[in-house]
């Protein structure tokens, strides 16, 4: 009897405790992003990697996944270096320079129509949610060959630009890089009519048979994505305001350049 | 000589409302995605291309239901719909250019 009530108790209590949803991970595609800067004429680059399961994908940068590895064992150094409790300061220049990818993590999740995004605004985490039908897709007659994939136009507006996609009915996965999807088949080009982002696909592969996708928002603060809209441009605009603003942290700066204003031009203008 | 041209008048507009009628027409294809055990199959890309091309006229994606409903304009006489998803066998049915319903039962493909 005492057995049955302890587990009474504890089953709803397991469940509410993990946010986490798991999938397993069925294949795995990549897309080299590139985003010109018609200022500066400079091209930069990041790597997109998108996990598909059976009911939920997750879609990173894969130069942060790599910086996140490289910076844990960075963290730990310096803790050894400085975690005797008395020394207030690090030292910025212990860590080694690396290249920035996108910190944002877009998961989709299908069988509930929603996308969940979590996000980083130096070292504040958010999340919030995005529903999946963004896209008005309209398809076009044209074709062409794209990393060996016969592909097929359409063109959506989103959020203040406007895309091509190229996508393969060979690839009856309904998805593409970020937020994008939604076509009868994998999207392997997309690009804005200005030609500032484009997204192509480098890599299909099937996963390994143990990889899982996690969807996992513990730690992170619910948000909207207007709200992170606001802060995102906020620290792009003036970063060492928005740090200082934020009150945990101060930082002083003994050289360089490097945290002076960008403009903010995200991918989602509205 | 006014009650003559009323009717003049009315085929006239007739004639016109037929054609747009003509032209507007759309084709409804909807249906339901179903896997062996008569389970409902979600995200399958179901479209339309022409009957001797890859091209796509039309498409939809099967909900969580496994309904799926696609319209279009078509001047095809008979159109090609294929339901496909991954691990699942491809399946395609050459159909008349009619709204109507169609429902699928998709094989899992054999695991390489």
């Amino acid at each position: 009897m005492l057995k049955k009530i302890f587990l009474v108790f504890f089953i709803p209590f397991i469940q509410n405790v993990s946010a986490q949803k798991q999938d397993t991970c069925l294949y795995r595609f990549s897309y080299l992003f590139e985003k010109y800067d018609s200022l500066t004429h400079k091209t930069g680059k990041d790597s997109f990697v998108v996990e598909s399961g059976y009911h939920s994908s997750v879609c990173y940068s894969s130069i942060t996944r790599n910086n996140d590895t490289i910076l844990a064992v960075y963290n730990k150094k310096v803790m050894e270096m400085y975690g005797d409790g008395k020394t207030k300061y690090i030292n910025l220049t212990d860590y080694p320079v690396m290249a920035q990818g996108s910190t944002q993590k877009v998961y989709k999740e299908m069988d509930k129509n929603e996308i969940v995004v979590t996000d980083k605004v130096v070292t504040d985490k958010f999340f919030y949610h995005d529903s999946m039908e963004l896209f008005t897709w309209q398809i076009a007659a044209d074709t062409q060959t794209v990393e060996g994939y016969s592909c097929q136009k359409a063109e959506s507006h989103f959020r203040g630009r406007d895309y091509t996609a190229w996508f393969t009915y060979q690839i009856p996965i309904s998805n593409g890089p970020l937020k994008f999807g939604g076509l009868p088949g994998l999207i392997c080009k997309l690009y804005d009519n200005t030609k500032r982002f484009t997204f192509s696909l480098i890599s299909f592969e099937k996963a390994n048979v143990k990889d899982l996708i996690v969807i996992d928002t513990t730690g992170f603060q619910k948000t909207t994505r207007k709200k992170l809209y606001m802060m995102r441009k906020a620290f792009f605009e003036n970063p060492m305001g928005y740090i200082n603003s934020q009150g945990n942290v101060n930082i002083t700066l003994t050289s360089g350049n490097n945290t002076s204003a960008r403009k903010y031009d995200p991918l989602e203008l509205e | 000589m006014k009650a003559m041209l009323l009717p003049k008048k009315f085929f006239f507009f007739a004639f016109f409302l037929s054609l747009t009628f003509y032209v507007h027409s759309q084709t409804v294809i909807s249906g339901k995605i179903n896997n062996d055990n008569k389970e409902p199959l979600s995200s399958v890309n179901i479209t339309v291309s022409k009957k001797n091309s890859s091209l796509i006229l039309a498409y939809s994606i099967s909900d969580k239901n496994g309904y799926y409903k696609i319209s279009l304009q078509t001047k095809e006489d008979s159109l090609l719909l294929s339901a496909s998803a991954l691990n699942y066998e491809r399946e395609e049915k050459l159909i008349l250019a009619i709204s109507s319903e169609y429902n699928f039962t998709l094989s899992p493909k054999p695991t390489s």
